[in-house]
């Protein structure tokens, strides 16, 4: 009881709740514009929060990225052009609830579905977590070791079309957390003389290079044309949407499961739980032929699923320290920057910081519902902004922000590296999230080895000796061989028609 | 950016070769993993990585060739523009911070910019000075980061 007074006290400060405003409007901004991500927009965010403390930098991350979540449903009711990638999976269902006149429903659904299901990942996270914690106690090197090594694996393996090309993503974020001094010797690795390289590569401006840079790079390259000017949403939001809520409850229910558990598992994060639940809604549902001719129904339970997905992602990132996706691995870089290292102690250590997490969550998911409706109301004004003046300022977010964190230069060439870097790998099909999750958990990967291998002599037995450790272990292999088992049949299908 | 594959593979190869080389001059320790052991481990994987990406598109018959697959933007001098003004803007700020300080080089930048990617001077001069003035309040006043004055802005002091 008393950690959730403490809990209640931390959130409730003017600093926290001012922080979750501005984060909410800035999220809700860059989400409902066209080409701009939530993981972008929590990159940009990272500098800010460098000079905040732990609970506001976490307040305002966690807001930020539900709104930009949400919002990007915004435009894809407007205008088929779907926000954020994460409203992707319904953006045809919504326009073309626009186009039968019931625009407001589309829209009323993306937000009461989102912040219901945002409210039902909080729900699990809260429940889920601290059992979880309190197994992980037990957990020595060996076990962290695994289980960092499964979640790059499933992040590496599950999220791309080639795993060889994710795999090499993760092999050069792996190589960039090696550089500086070595975390056991203490010997300067990869640092070519150079003292800015001493202490490691800066993982904000990695961040920003990777997330922002890049994406402004892709930008230059696909100007486009304006987009077109969007109708304004003048009925009801919320009108009506008690009914729909109450007819299509277990697909909000299912929705909510299916994005949480998805939020979940490494590598998979808001846009395919979007799919997934769009898909399986479609299966289960009474009417799927109605389905992509303006249909509520799938919407619902996507709009539920990114959403609940958000809090499912922290599950694994809070109890191991194991980023779920990029936006994960950006909060565990944060907590890492702050001083606090993810884990199960955290849940003893700083039970209160845990039980604040959980309340800004709750507190950002209910958000949506006032502020989703405020920028509905505003979508066609901000859907009216110029590129040609939103990159340029963006970018200028960027280098400043980077140079703001350490006071250096440097970083500036660091984001400029990993912003053309990042931008020739994503032009041909490398994708950037694992070399992002590679960098965070490099170091915790390495020491965890070194550290087993020095308590066991250089023996690699123990890795496999303990219960928890072997199992992790057959899952790790499991996950390796998954893909190559899948390819394999869907090879021998083919083989087998022709 | 589009390459074939057999060029990304063999580049990203080639780093896995350069790293194992740096990892081996790496000072030896009594014990066996010493700080040349991990990197020399993943630098491995990506050496097999990515000559496997690049022996299996040399090996794919079927491949589309990459002119075909590679975007317009090549030829489309707005674009060009703009993709070169994002590594210059930041080499910019970096060089203009030093000499006439952060929020003149934040203005400066903007605006120019703005104009390479395709705004009227006056919205992009009034782009820069807004920004250049709010991220100078937030980060130079709010949050005191010690932003880099130059020789202008102290002279006018």
């Amino acid at each position: 009881m008393t950690e959730f007074a403490g809990a209640f006290e931390l959130v409730m400060a003017p600093q926290v709740l001012g922080a979750m405003l501005l984060a909410a409007i800035f999220g809700l901004f860059v989400g409902a514009t066209p080409g701009l991500s939530a993981t972008m927009a929590t990159a940009l965010l990272v500098p800010i929060t460098f000079f905040m403390p732990p609970i506001v930098a976490i307040a305002a991350i966690v807001t930020c990225s539900a709104m930009a979540i949400f919002a990007g449903d915004i435009p894809g009711a407007l205008l088929n052009i779907p926000g954020t990638p994460a409203s992707a999976a319904y953006t045809n269902e919504t326009f073309a609830m626009n186009r039968k006149g019931a625009l407001d429903q589309a829209l009323g659904a993306n937000v009461t579905a989102s912040a219901i299901g945002g409210v039902f990942g909080t729900v699990v996270l809260a429940i889920a977590a601290p059992q979880l914690a309190n197994f992980a106690l037990s957990f020595s090197s060996y076990e962290y070791f695994w289980l960092a090594l499964l979640g790059l694996s499933c992040a590496t393996l599950v999220s791309t079309g080639n795993p060889l090309k994710g795999i090499v993503s993760l092999c050069l974020g792996l190589l960039l957390s090696m550089i500086g001094l070595d975390v056991v010797t203490g010997t300067p690795r990869f640092t070519f003389g150079s003292i800015d390289l001493m202490g490691g590569v800066s993982l904000i401006a990695v961040l920003i290079g990777a997330f922002a840079v890049a994406e402004l790079l892709r930008k230059a390259t696909d100007l486009g044309t304006a987009l077109p000017a969007a109708t304004a949403v003048r009925g009801s939001i919320l009108k009506g949407q008690a009914r729909i809520l109450a007819t299509h409850r277990l697909g909000l229910l299912r929705g909510s499961t299916i994005g949480t558990l998805i939020g979940a598992l490494p590598g998979a994060g808001a846009d395919i739980a979007a799919w997934i639940a769009y898909a399986v809604s479609k299966r289960f549902s009474k009417t799927p032929e109605k389905f992509g001719t303006g249909h509520v129904e799938g919407v619902v339970e996507a709009s539920a699923a990114n959403n609940a997905s958000l809090a499912g992602a922290y599950v694994p990132a809070l109890v191991f320290g194991i980023p779920g996706d990029a936006i994960t691995a950006i909060v565990v870089g944060v907590l890492m920057i702050k001083g606090i290292t993810p884990g199960p102690t955290v849940f003893t250590k700083t039970p209160e910081l845990v039980g604040a997490i959980y309340l800004v969550f709750l507190i950002a998911n209910l958000m949506i519902v006032p502020l989703g409706i405020v920028a509905i109301r505003m979508s066609r004004h901000v859907l009216q902004v110029s590129p040609s003046v939103l990159y340029p300022v963006i970018l200028l977010f960027c280098i400043v922000g980077a140079f703001a964190t350490n006071n250096a230069i440097f970083d500036l060439w660091v984001i400029l590296a990993i912003g053309v870097l990042v931008w020739l790998m994503n032009a041909n099909d490398y994708p950037a999230a694992p070399m992002v999750l590679g960098l965070v958990l490099g170091r915790i990967v390495e020491e965890n080895f070194v550290n087993s291998m020095i308590k066991s002599d250089g023996s690699l037995l123990p890795f496999v000796e303990r219960p928890i450790a072997g199992v992790l272990a057959v899952l790790t292999v499991i996950a390796w061989l998954a893909p190559l088992a899948i390819r394999a049949r869907v090879s021998m299908r083919a083989a087998s028609r022709t | 950016m589009k390459a074939p594959d057999t060029l990304t593979g063999g580049v990203f190869a080639i780093i896995g070769i350069a790293v194992i080389v740096l990892a081996w001059h790496f000072p030896s320790t009594p014990s066996e993993v010493g700080p040349g052991f991990f990197p020399t481990i993943i630098a491995s994987i990506l050496f097999l990585s990515g000559l496997a990406i690049a022996v299996g598109a040399a090996l794919d018959r079927g491949a589309k060739p990459v002119s075909s697959q590679a975007g317009s933007w090549l030829r489309d001098r707005r674009a060009l523009v703009a993709l070169g003004s994002v590594p210059l803007a930041i080499v910019g700020w970096a060089v203009l911070a030093a000499v006439a300080g952060a929020m003149l080089a934040s203005i400066l930048i903007v605006a120019l910019l703005a104009i390479a990617w395709g705004a009227r001077t006056g919205t992009a001069v009034t782009t820069g000075v807004v920004s250049g003035i709010v991220v100078h309040l937030f980060f130079g006043i709010a949050m005191r980061v010690p932003l880099p004055q130059g020789l202008l802005e102290r002279l006018l002091q």
